[in-house]
């Protein structure tokens, strides 16, 4: 022990740090990413992305916080861009909240990288506007959800005689057989955010695409006012007939779990709650049927994800930053991550022929960009929104509240700034 | 006077670091978040001046005064509620019955369980697809109905309910503790009197037993001011917005909706309500003995 001095360990620590500077010098360019997949596909689709990165001669360093729709994973990235340590790159929602950033700032224009990647012409023009500002390039996408499908029990179908409606004159019927059938016709849950994805089904799916862009883009008071927005609230509240009295204590898992298992007929919710059904051994098709819309309208409501990349003078940063952009959005890597996260790739110019059935319904709608909608997410603030299921939830518990009421609601509530 | 104006440097050095603790930590930044409620902040801080219109839409927004309406009633029922039992449960334990400190373990033990979980095991008792009004159904009791939880105007009790069943214990043992501070003289008086012992406890002990009831009353407001965990993880705030608080609105201002001005005005709104009336009563209630005992 008595060689063990002072000074050796003053050596040590000297190798220590050199062995340190040296592994940074000599390793790939590092770069930390905040985001929200921790679920057990989300990971693994993350894991597809860091291993692309890591081999194309990077350093991936995850930065993943959990946490329901991203609020801690978000607050957390906007208090290290405020205390001055942003990340390389962070997850946002596509839509108002990069207004925001760029506003500030914080986040570096990457037009040149899109420009080399072909992106315009390869992604939907919806979402190239929701990452553009001002003709300049502020967004990584990477996937591309399905906000408003309905996933339906076959073999509870099956059990009440019915099939999946093919139009709404046969919708309250079908569900009508499951309720007699002893079958929880609709699976419903606490959060508001759940009625709202029942809602815009109900939008796109009933009221179509122009009532929805007409609602959701200009805001427009007449279409709010129209008699075939009121059909759609008057069909949401006659759905609540259709629920159980457990529904509001449940979270929206709980509501996915009573389908896979045959208690209710259907769910209202986006895509991700494919993934439980897949999780579950269900085959879709087979097992549980999707469907996008019912009836004529042949809208898709799709959101996504995408990444911001921070605004930084670091050379070895700014290589860091080419090397991931350029890795997201990479032909394979966008399938690959894809297929495992169950979402469906944002450039159109890749091989989608390993989609799952209900992904390829997804696809073929998108393919036809008069289908295509940007979710809410797109146009309103997350204020508006908020405002909105606040109102949609209160008026699903509430079933007193009249249609006309809700209307003047409404139309308060979409036009919070 | 002499004597205070010979100062010791080395106390007043000693007790700078708790200034800056306090004026940077406490003060500081209460008035950052009195000063960001006055700006149009959204989801980043910013310091555009806009004056009262915040607190313009926060008074005229639906889901505050909901919230506010709610932790009202919820603060008002679980206190008396609590006060009630840990009351009559202390009078209970101080009558020298067996097992004493088993029971006591026993009434204790809610209270050291968080809230998330206290949340999670009333959600399932009080679910009635799953909990209690199941259990009775399948006993054969189908005319029994329990559904609170899942009914507007009614949700706000279950939260009641699961609230004192988590808080009455510490309650009960704060009384108790008042209670064995009671100088024994007084039952060996009150006995050779002749008075009845409910008449005792009623017009003697608890009077005498107001610092404790006060505390329990200080411990209870706080708990309910912040209450968030719990409306969390029994109701989500619903159905609706039926059990909404105002810390749950501000969080969800905060995070989810990026808006923090108008979550500041609110977390300011809630600060002028404490500094309004719990301040000067708590000041009141524990140093006017001592100012006047001088």
């Amino acid at each position: 022990m008595t060689t063990f001095n002072a000074r050796s360990v003053t050596s040590l620590f000297a190798a220590a740090l050199l062995a340190g500077a040296a592994t940074s010098a000599f390793a790939g360019e590092k770069a930390d990413v905040i985001h929200w997949w921790t679920s057990g596909s989300e990971a693994a689709a993350v894991k597809v992305l860091a291993d692309a990165y890591n081999k194309a001669g990077g350093e991936w360093v995850d930065a993943a916080i959990a946490g329901g729709n991203g609020n801690n994973a978000k607050s957390i990235g906007i208090n290290r861009i405020v205390g001055g340590n942003p990340p390389a790159a962070m997850q946002i929602i596509p839509g108002k909240e990069l207004d925001e950033f760029v506003a500030n700032g914080y986040v570096r224009d990457i037009s040149d990288l899109a420009a080399a990647g072909g992106w315009k012409a390869a992604i939907p023009a919806l979402f190239w506007d929701s990452i553009t500002r001002d003709g300049k390039v502020y967004g990584v996408p990477i996937d591309l959800h399905g906000q408003t499908w309905s996933w339906w029990s076959i073999p509870a179908l099956q059990k009440a005689g019915a099939d999946v409606p093919k139009s709404w004159d046969d919708f309250f019927p079908t569900l009508d057989k499951l309720k007699a059938a002893g079958i929880i016709p609709v699976a419903v849950s606490r959060d508001a955010w759940t009625i709202d994805s029942m809602w815009r089904f109900l939008m796109i799916s009933k009221g179509g695409t122009d009532l929805f862009k007409k609602v959701y883009i200009d805001r427009d008071s007449e279409a709010m006012h129209s008699a075939a927005f009121k059909g759609v609230v008057e069909t949401l509240f006659k759905m609540r007939d259709y629920s159980d009295a457990g529904a509001s204590a449940r979270n929206w898992n709980d509501s996915t779990a009573l389908v896979i298992n045959n208690t209710a007929g259907v769910q209202f919710m986006g895509d991700w709650a494919k993934g439980e059904f897949l999780n579950a051994g269900k085959k879709p098709m087979a097992d549980f049927a999707c469907t996008p819309t019912i009836g004529a309208n042949k809208g898709y409501v799709f959101g996504g994800d995408m990444f911001i990349v921070t605004a930084t003078k670091d050379p070895a940063l700014l290589k860091a930053e080419d090397l991931l952009v350029n890795t997201i959005m990479d032909k394979d890597v966008q399938v690959a991550f894809n297929l495992v996260k169950g979402s469906i790739p944002v450039r159109g110019d890749v091989d989608t022929s390993k989609v799952d059935p209900c992904g390829q319904i997804g696809l073929k709608l998108m393919a036809d960009p008069a289908n295509q909608v940007g979710d809410r997410d797109f146009y309103l603030t997350p204020d508006a929104i908020g405002a909105i299921q606040d109102l949609l939830g209160a008026a699903w518990a509430d079933k007193t509240a009249s249609v006309d009421d809700f209307v003047g609601k409404f139309e308060a509530a979409i036009s919070t700034q | 006077m002499a004597r205070k104006q010979k100062r010791s440097w080395g106390a007043t050095l000693t007790i700078i670091p708790f200034w800056v603790l306090i004026l940077g930590a406490y003060v500081g930044t209460m008035i950052w978040t009195v000063f960001i409620s006055m700006t149009s902040s959204k989801m980043l801080p910013n310091s555009t001046f806009v004056g009262f219109d915040q607190y313009r839409r926060l008074f005229a927004t639906d889901r505050w005064n909901i919230a506010v309406h709610n932790i009202i009633i919820y603060g008002a029922l679980l206190m008396m509620l609590c006060l009630v039992i840990g009351f009559l449960m202390a009078v209970m334990l101080d009558s020298r019955i067996r097992a004493e400190d088993t029971v006591r373990t026993i009434v204790l033990y809610p209270y050291a369980m968080s809230f998330i979980v206290t949340g999670l095991i009333w959600q399932w008792m009080m679910n009635p697809t799953v909990g209690l009004e199941k259990a009775m159904h399948d006993f054969g009791w189908t005319s029994f109905s329990f559904d609170w939880l899942v009914t507007s105007d009614k949700a706000i009790y279950a939260l009641v309910i699961a609230g004192v069943w988590q808080a009455s214990g510490l309650i009960t043992a704060l009384m108790l503790a008042g209670l064995r501070g009671i100088d024994q003289d007084i039952w060996k008086a009150s006995r050779v009197d002749g008075i009845p012992t409910w008449r005792v406890y009623f017009s003697i002990v608890l009077p005498m037993m107001r610092p404790t009831i006060v505390t329990a009353v200080v411990l209870m407001s706080l708990s309910v001011i912040k209450a968030y965990d719990l409306v969390v993880a029994l109701t989500g705030g619903g159905p609706g917005l039926s059990t909404d608080v105002p810390a749950k609105f501000i969080m969800d201002f905060f995070f989810e909706r990026a808006n923090i001005g108008l979550a500041t005005a609110a977390c300011s709104v809630l600060l002028a309500f404490v500094l309004v009336f719990f301040t000067p009563w708590f000041y009141f209630e524990y140093f006017r003995e001592k100012k006047g005992n001088r």
